[in-house]
């Protein structure tokens, strides 16, 4: 059996335990973990859809181009006082 | 009274899974996962019987049973997001489809009565500031009760 990973903090009123998120979902049946699954409360990677909509954001937006630093401006030469004629 | 009782210690619990017949065993063999948090479960399903009534020349008006109608539940709960059954009622609520979800209601004997149904709405409500913040569900059964 595959081992699933719960996506968030649950728990189950009816059995009385509490799973933590990114922790995996151990000595639970298939059916049980069917339920939670259909929840939306485990899967096998850990990743929610919301989870999966929030690192495709972050892919999107590690894709933009970003702007290249400014060029610093060279100082300006300081020309010594012409020496007095 | 002999046999009476309180609800208290009733139970509501829902199934994704599908019983491979409509019988008490195939219920029973499902896994179902009880919803936390409710202070209501509202009417148990059951069958309520259209009334066709006919009315003869002679003699009295007749009325004989029609269509069947299993009822609605209407489960209220202290709202809870950590809570795995509340959060699969609410995944049922929000499903476009039209999968059936299976219920298991528990009395303080021990009787079950089993059932599938819709999940219609599970909206959530705020009322004031002194009040607990509640999830009400609208669940439509739509196949025959069974209790074991």
């Amino acid at each position: 059996m595959k081992t699933m990973i719960a996506t968030r903090d649950f728990k189950d009123a009816g059995t009385g335990r509490a799973f933590a998120a990114g922790h995996p979902i151990e000595d639970v049946s298939a059916a049980i973990l069917g339920n939670y699954e259909a929840a939306g409360l485990a899967s096998a990677d850990g990743d929610t859809a919301d989870a999966g909509a929030a690192t495709d954001a972050e892919a999107a937006a590690a894709t933009v181009d970003t702007p290249t630093p400014a060029k610093r401006k060279a100082a300006p030469r300081r020309r010594k006082a012409a020496a007095a004629s | 009274m002999p046999g009476s009782t309180t609800a208290a210690g009733s139970t509501l619990a829902i199934s994704a899974g599908t019983p491979s017949a409509q019988t008490a065993a195939a219920f029973a063999a499902l896994a179902f996962t009880v919803i936390g948090g409710l202070d209501k479960i509202g009417p148990v399903p059951s069958a309520t019987f259209a009334k066709v009534e006919f009315q003869p020349l002679l003699g009295g008006k007749d009325k004989l049973k029609g269509s069947a109608d299993y009822g609605s539940m209407a489960p209220s709960a202290a709202y809870d997001d950590s809570d795995a059954g509340q959060t699969l009622l609410r995944t049922a609520a929000a499903d476009e489809t039209q999968k059936l979800y299976a219920f298991k209601t528990t009395y303080p004997n021990g009787t079950v009565v089993y059932a599938q149904g819709r999940v219609f709405s599970a909206p959530d409500t705020i009322e004031g500031a002194d009040s607990v913040l509640m999830t009400n569900a609208d669940i439509g059964i739509t196949t025959k009760p069974i209790k074991a």
